[in-house]
């Protein structure tokens, strides 16, 4: 029998092992299959393909509406990112710091995301940002200046989070230590609060930056003439044509996304974040 | 340098008061020691000298400068916490350098006192390390040597040398102690290890439930305990039950009357204390002894090395003895169950 062979609890380490790899494919196989066709050289994707080119990358690059839209995506991101952080580490500060009636329900809020739905909270930003024009007069809705509001309220989130968490587990006393050295408040703050937090900030801005420059239910209802995103792009495209040159753009995104991360990385230990 | 004044110095949390009414002088230079168990209010009257709590009451001066809603950034003082609490993204050098930097020290100058600084604390050679590459003696010291780098006016130590194990501790300790005198800083330690401010105090204020206690040189304070909490915390203590029956006289519950040397500040007159290193044990019931003596029963005998210590009863109680050791005489030792005479000079006991 197997199980007289091998040493104990190898059976169940084999187990765990298959378990792993398979939950491995499951994750990486599209994502594979997708980088694969993009170099296919015939323009219906067919199995096995018929050869292989570079062709549809060039192809997309010509397309004004997908270097538009990466233009547009990686400046929504930028910004968005930039406005979470401004706007969330006063927040997490707060958050962590001082004792209110309903903090806890602001965190539970905070979660909200997570549990609404994306094209519900596309649907109401949409409507607030309607509702915003009817009261000023200036359109919010379908502009740069509607869309980043928006996506930093979606990135908002993780960054008051990551910030809070690491906000909760720095050394306080080194901040005491350096306000009895002389440092007032904002110095204390820039020298001693922010480096400590670090690890959060940038996890929180990678956060921030990739949900924004993935997100497409949300953007759905915020885009307009000018402002159409990378996924936004891929959908409209998709609904025509279907061909390798989507792939391209996928596997582009794909190589985007993994390039921040790895840069990140080298800066500063990820797995340090979490 | 300056001296440091609390007067009625009062601070409340959850409705309590955390420290009550204290008041306290620290003279210039004097290196003073609060003394007391934890939550008896010695690190909230710290923190309120550092600025880091405002009193809700009294008033805080650094010789004649009212800093009581001073921010801490404002007062000029230098402050050690016990886990360090150093900058981590900071090398050595930069940590040194924090507190001159934030009062616009020209580069020249800063360079020049923070390697002054860092060699006054042995550690010029570890000037470009990161805090994490050091062991803790040597991230306390780096500590040290930011709190004194810009010359404060009041050297703030909490519980500075209790992360450290104890051979390190009594190193940083002299290291401390000669520092402080060779700077002549105005320095407040705030310690719950008795041995330490005795060792280490020119004063020591004994704290307990957010009061005073006792306040004197570690000789004054541990042969002259004011009560009885003090004669406790402080050393090692035996307590004789009974009552005063006038100046001088006391009545033990066991009906002996014995004499006392002088009476605790503070006492409450129901108890004599002495001290275990203060008595004698002699052979056999009812020796010859000048002074006092009672018979007593050997119990316990522990081994401790330079000393040997005996646990006897007696009519009412129990007693702890310390003999010292030298040469390990073996005319002065005793065996459990031998009857013996415990003897001490009136003037050793205090009535507390």
């Amino acid at each position: 029998m197997l199980s007289r062979l091998l040493p104990p609890g190898a059976g169940f380490r084999l187990a765990m092992g298959t378990l792993a790899v398979l939950a491995f494919l499951l994750l990486a196989g599209p994502l594979a299959t997708v980088v694969w066709v993009s170099f296919f050289q015939g323009k219906i994707i067919a199995f096995p393909p018929e050869g292989y080119t570079l062709s549809w990358y060039a192809a997309a690059w010509e397309m004004p509406r997908f270097r538009g839209g990466l233009a547009t995506s990686l400046w929504v991101a930028l910004a968005a990112t930039a406005a979470s952080l401004a706007a969330g580490v006063p927040a997490a500060l707060y958050l962590a710091r001082t004792e209110f009636r309903g903090r806890e329900a602001i965190q539970s809020v905070l979660l909200g995301p997570l549990i609404v739905p994306g094209i519900v909270a596309g649907l109401a930003l949409y409507m607030f940002l309607i509702e915003a024009e009817i009261l000023t007069g200036v359109q919010f809705a379908q502009t740069m200046g509607g869309l980043v509001l928006g996506h930093s309220l979606i990135a908002l989130p993780w960054t008051v989070r990551l910030v809070t968490a690491a906000l909760v587990g720095m050394d306080r006393q080194a901040e005491e230590a350096a306000a009895v050295m002389g440092a007032r408040p904002l110095a204390v703050f820039f020298l001693v609060t922010l480096p400590a937090i670090r690890s959060g900030l940038v996890a929180g801005g990678l956060f921030s930056f990739v949900i924004s420059f993935v997100d497409l239910e949300k953007s759905l209802f915020l885009v307009g003439p000018g402002t159409t995103t990378l996924p936004i792009a891929i959908i409209n495209y998709l609904e025509w044509s279907v061909d390798p040159t989507i792939a391209a753009v996928a596997t582009a995104q794909i190589a985007a996304i993994s390039a921040v991360m790895i840069a990140t990385d080298r800066v500063f230990k990820l797995t340090r974040a979490f | 340098m300056s001296s440091i004044a609390l007067t009625e110095v009062t601070k409340i949390y959850g409705g309590q008061a955390t420290v009550d009414r204290l008041d306290l002088k620290v003279r210039e230079a004097e290196f003073l020691a609060f003394l007391g168990p934890s939550g008896c209010g010695k690190s909230t009257t710290l923190r309120m000298i550092a600025g880091l709590a405002i009193p809700d009451g009294g008033h805080i001066r650094f010789g004649a400068r009212d800093v009581t809603r001073l921010p801490p950034y404002q007062r000029n003082a230098g402050l050690v916490f016990q886990g360090y609490a150093l900058f981590p993204n900071m090398t050595v050098a930069e940590n040194v350098a924090f507190g001159l930097k934030m009062r616009k020290v020209g580069k020249p100058e800063t360079a020049e006192r923070v390697a002054r600084a860092l060699d006054l604390v042995q550690l010029g050679h570890l000037a470009d390390r990161l805090p994490r590459q050091l062991s803790g003696g040597q991230q306390q010291r780096v500590a040290l040597a930011r709190a004194v780098v810009y010359n404060p006016e009041a050297l703030l130590l909490d519980e500075p040398l209790s992360a450290l194990d104890a051979k390190l501790r009594g190193e940083v300790r002299s290291e401390l102690r000669r520092l402080q005198r060779r700077l002549g800083l105005t320095t407040v330690f705030v310690t719950h290890d008795q041995d330490e401010a005795l060792a280490i105090a020119d004063r020591i204020v004994v704290m307990s439930a957010g009061r005073i206690e006792q306040t004197g040189t570690p000789g004054e304070i541990y042969a002259t305990p004011a009560n009885r909490f003090v004669a406790e915390f402080l050393g090692m203590s035996n307590f004789l039950p009974g009552r005063r029956e006038g100046p001088g006289r006391f009545r033990l519950a066991t009906g002996e009357l014995l004499g006392y040397g002088c009476e605790g500040a503070r006492a409450g007159g129901h108890a004599l204390a002495i001290r275990p290193e203060n008595i004698r044990l002699l052979p056999g019931r009812g020796a010859e002894a000048d002074g006092h003596s009672l018979s007593a029963r050997i119990e316990e005998v522990v081994y401790r090395g330079s000393l040997v210590e005996y646990r006897l009863s007696l009519g009412g109680g129990t007693l702890t003895v310390h003999r010292r050791n030298a040469d390990h005489d073996p005319a002065e030792r005793f065996e459990p169950g031998e009857t013996v005479t415990a003897c001490w000079r009136a003037p050793s006991t205090i009535l507390i």
